[in-house]
C-alpha cells in the first residue's frame, strides 16, 4: 500500500546543506536559489505487506525432471528402452519406436539407435528411429523414399499345442459341476448336493443357473427386428398389469367397504 | 462437311435430353378442375399400392423390402420418395412459380451456348487434325500437343454443358448415370474423390501397402472388393472360409476408353523363420484384361484360365500367431493397353517369392489403384489350409524373448 509521507532530510545532510548556502549566499551569486531551504517532498513507498515466502510468487526452482537423451546415437536397445524423455515432442518417433503419454521415446525393437531428419514425412520435424542392423545399406534411417520397410519377424516356429479335451479336463477336474463344466458344455447331469458350511445340503449355483438345460426347455432366440413379437408379448405384459391392478382395487374396495360398513354400524348403533 | 454434321446430330440428341422426363403416369396431366378424378384414376390404374408398390415412391419399410426381394430396388432416398409420393408430380415447365421458370431460361440459354461453342470446338479440332504437321513451327510434337489441349477443352465444356441441369443430377443421384457420357463420368469421379478415394489412399499409406509392395501409386480406378455378396472394405480383416474363393473386384474407371489391366493379389507379410523376416507370395495374378467405365465388373474366378489367369486363387492364410497378413490388390494397366505375352509370363512367374516390383519392371506395368483386404488365424484357417493342401496348420509363431544387455555402470568413477 503506497502512502505519502513527509520526511525531513537526514541531519547530516541538512547540516551539510545549509553550510554551503550560507557559503553561496555569502557569494551572493545564488540569490535566487532560496526555494532550496525548503527542503520537504511527498514521495509513495511499498509497505512489506506482499507475502516474501510461500507460493506467493509462483513455485519456486523445482527439482530437475531428469529429461533428456537416455540412449545415444548407435546405442544397443531392446524393446521398451527409454530412448527419450521430453516434455512435449521435441523428437517424434520414427522406424520401430513408440512414444509414451508423456511423450517419452521407447524401443520397439532391438537395434541400433538413429537420430535424424526425414525431409520427405516432415520439413521440420526430428525423429528418433532403431536401425535393424549395426552396418551396412539397412542401417541408415530414413530408409531410401518408396523403398519397402526392412522389419523382423523376430518370432520362432514351435508345433501348435492341442487343447484337452473336455472330457479329460473332466476327469481330472474335482467335480462334473465346476466353472470348466460349464464352460466346455459338457452333457448336463443333476450333480450330487453339497454341504453347506451350516451343514445344510444346497445346490450349486452353477447348477441352478443350468436347470432348464437340463429340463430341455427350449427358449425362442431374441430377435429385435422382431416387432410383431415384441408387440403380443407387451400387449400380455400390460394386460396382465390390468388385471394385477384391477384384483388389487377390488380387494383393497372390499376391505375398506367392510371396515366402513361396521363403522357405519357402529354409528348407527 | 462431313465432322460438322456428326456433332449437329448429337447436339439434337443432348437437347433432346435436357427435355425434362414426363412421368408416365397419368398424373402427369395436372386437373384442376376435379382432384377426386385424378384419384379414381389412379385408382382405377393400380388397384392396390400395397400389391404392386411403386419403387419411386414407396417408403414403408415392409414395402421397400419387398420390393428389394423382387428385384426392384427402391430409388432415391426414403425422404425424396416421401415426398414425392406427396406431391403432385408436375413437370419442370408447368411449374406455377414465375422466378423458378426465370432461372430455368437462364439455364436453357446458358446451356444452348456452351453446346454452341462445343460445335466450333470440334470444328476447329477438326480443322487442326487435318492441317499438315509442318504447317506448325514446332512440327508434330507441336501439333499432338495442341490437338491435346483442345480436346481437353472440348471434355471441359460438354462437363459445362450439362453441370447445370437438375435432371442430370437427379438421374445420376438415382444411380441411372451412363457412364458413356463424360457428364455422369466427371460427377461420379467427383463424388469418388470427395471421400472414398481418400479412405482408400490413407487406407493404402497407412498399412504401407504403397512402399512395401507397389513403389509409388496415385489411384485414378475406384476398387470396390467382395467377396460372393458381402463387400469388404479397404484393409477389412475377412475371415478366411469367406476368402477361401476369389473376390469380385469393381474397377470403376472414371476416364474414357476401355484399359487393359493386370490384377495381382500379393501377400507381403509371409514370415520366414530361416531369414528371421518376411516373404512376398503372390495368391493371384491375372493380365489382359479390359476393364472400361461402363464395364467394371471383374470376377476373379470367371477370368479364362489359358488366356489372362497367371496365377489362380490361392486361398489367403495366416499361421497361428503370426501377424496379420496384407492381402494387397494391386490394378496395373499396361503400356499402350498392349496385351502381355501369356505364355512366357506364365512360364516366368512365381508365387512363393513374387515381387511385385520386378514384374511391373519387365511388363512395362504403371499401378492405377491399389486396395486391400487383411487376414489372419482363425478358427477355420486350419480347414482352409487342409483344403488347399498347404502345409504348417500344425506350427505356431511365438515371440522370441530379446535378452537385454547387462547391467553397465555408466560413469563408475562418480559413484565412488
Amino acid at each position: 500500500m503506497l502512502q505519502p509521507r513527509l520526511y525531513r532530510p537526514a541531519v547530516p545532510s541538512d547540516t551539510l546543506m545549509t553550510s554551503l548556502i550560507s557559503s553561496l549566499s555569502s557569494l551572493s551569486l545564488c540569490s535566487k536559489h532560496s526555494h532550496l531551504q525548503t527542503f520537504l517532498t511527498t514521495t509513495f513507498v511499498r509497505h512489506a505487506s506482499h507475502a516474501q515466502q510461500g507460493r506467493a510468487n509462483g513455485p519456486g526452482d523445482s527439482a530437475g525432471r531428469r529429461l533428456g537423451a537416455k540412449k545415444s546415437a548407435s546405442e544397443y536397445v531392446v524393446p521398451g528402452n527409454i530412448i527419450f524423455k521430453q516434455r512435449g515432442t521435441k523428437w517424434h518417433p520414427g522406424e520401430n519406436v513408440g512414444i509414451g503419454k508423456d511423450h517419452t521415446i521407447y524401443a520397439t525393437e532391438h537395434g541400433y539407435v538413429r537420430y535424424y531428419r526425414d525431409p520427405l514425412k516432415h520439413p521440420k520435424r526430428r525423429y528418433i528411429g532403431v536401425a535393424l542392423e549395426k552396418e551396412g545399406p539397412g542401417s541408415q534411417l530414413p530408409y531410401p523414399p518408396n523403398a519397402p520397410s526392412r522389419r523382423r519377424l523376430g518370432m520362432y516356429a514351435t508345433p501348435v499345442k492341442e487343447p484337452q479335451s473336455g472330457k479329460d479336463t473332466l476327469d481330472s477336474s474335482t467335480s462334473s459341476y465346476s466353472y470348466a463344466a460349464f464352460k466346455t458344455g459338457s452333457t448336463p447331469t443333476i450333480p450330487p448336493p453339497t454341504i453347506h458350511r451350516q451343514g445344510t445340503y444346497r445346490e450349486a449355483n452353477v447348477s441352478i443357473g443350468r436347470a432348464a438345460e437340463r429340463k430341455g426347455v427350449k427358449v425362442r432366440p431374441y430377435d429385435r427386428r422382431d416387432r410383431w413379437l415384441a408387440w403380443r408379448r407387451r400387449a400380455a405384459r400390460v394386460k396382465m398389469g390390468l388385471e394385477a391392478k384391477a384384483a388389487r382395487a377390488t380387494r383393497k374396495s372390499k376391505g375398506k367397504k367392510s371396515n366402513k360398513g361396521a363403522k357405519m354400524g357402529v354409528s348407527q348403533r | 462437311m462431313a465432322p460438322s454434321r456428326a456433332p449437329s446430330a448429337l447436339l439434337l440428341h443432348s437437347l433432346r435430353s435436357l427435355a425434362i422426363e414426363k412421368p408416365s403416369t397419368a398424373l402427369a396431366i395436372r386437373a384442376f378442375t376435379s382432384a377426386s378424378s385424378t384419384c379414381q384414376e389412379v385408382q382405377a390404374e393400380r388397384p392396390s399400392f400395397y400389391r404392386n408398390p411403386d419403387p419411386e415412391t414407396v417408403y414403408q419399410p415392409r414395402l421397400e423390402r419387398k420390393l428389394a426381394r423382387a428385384g426392384r430396388p427402391p430409388i432415391g432416398s426414403r425422404r425424396r420418395r416421401m415426398a414425392l409420393s406427396q406431391s403432385p408430380r408436375i413437370p419442370f415447365e408447368q411449374l406455377p412459380y414465375q422466378c423458378f421458370q426465370e432461372a430455368r431460361k437462364v439455364l436453357v440459354e446458358d446451356r444452348e451456348e456452351k453446346l454452341r461453342k462445343i460445335e466450333t470446338e470440334r470444328a476447329r479440332v477438326a480443322r487442326v487434325r487435318e492441317a499438315d504437321p509442318g504447317a506448325f513451327r514446332g512440327g508434330e510434337p507441336f501439333k499432338q500437343k495442341k490437338l491435346a489441349s483442345m480436346e481437353a477443352e472440348l471434355e471441359r465444356l460438354k462437363i459445362l454443358a450439362d453441370i447445370n441441369d437438375p435432371s442430370v443430377k437427379r438421374r445420376f443421384e438415382d444411380g441411372k448415370g451412363d457412364m458413356n457420357k463424360p457428364i455422369y463420368r466427371y460427377l461420379a469421379e467427383r463424388k469418388w474423390r470427395e471421400y472414398p478415394r481418400k479412405v482408400l489412399v490413407q487406407r493404402i499409406t497407412q498399412m504401407n501397402v504403397v512402399p512395401d509392395v507397389v513403389p509409388n501409386v496415385d489411384p485414378i480406378v475406384d476398387v470396390k472388393i467382395a467377396f460372393g455378396k458381402k463387400a469388404v472394405g479397404s484393409g477389412d480383416f475377412v475371415p478366411s472360409d469367406v476368402s477361401e474363393k476369389p473376390c469380385q473386384l469393381t474397377l470403376q474407371a472414371f476416364d474414357r476408353g476401355e484399359k487393359m489391366v493386370t490384377i495381382a493379389v500379393v501377400d507381403p507379410d509371409v514370415p520366414n523363420v530361416e531369414t528371421d523376416s518376411f516373404d512376398s507370395r503372390c495368391h493371384y495374378l491375372a493380365s489382359n484384361i479390359t476393364i472400361s467405365p461402363t464395364k467394371p465388373l471383374v470376377d476373379l474366378s470367371k477370368l479364362s484360365p489359358g488366356s489372362q489367369v497367371l496365377l489362380p486363387w490361392l486361398p489367403p492364410h495366416a499361421q497361428k500367431g503370426s501377424p496379420y497378413h496384407r492381402l494387397s490388390i494391386v490394378i496395373l494397366q499396361h503400356k499402350d493397353n498392349i496385351p502381355i505375352d501369356f505364355e512366357p509370363a506364365k512360364q516366368k512367374v512365381e508365387r512363393d517369392g513374387f515381387t511385385l516390383r520386378s514384374f511391373m519392371s519387365r511388363h512395362l506395368l504403371t499401378p492405377i489403384s491399389a486396395s486391400l483386404f487383411r487376414t489372419r488365424w482363425d478358427e477355420s484357417t486350419a480347414a482352409v489350409m487342409e483344403r488347399a493342401g498347404l502345409e504348417g496348420a500344425n506350427v505356431e509363431l511365438k515371440r522370441k524373448k530379446v535378452e537385454p544387455l547387462p547391467y553397465k555402470r555408466r560413469n563408475p568413477s562418480s559413484f565412488r
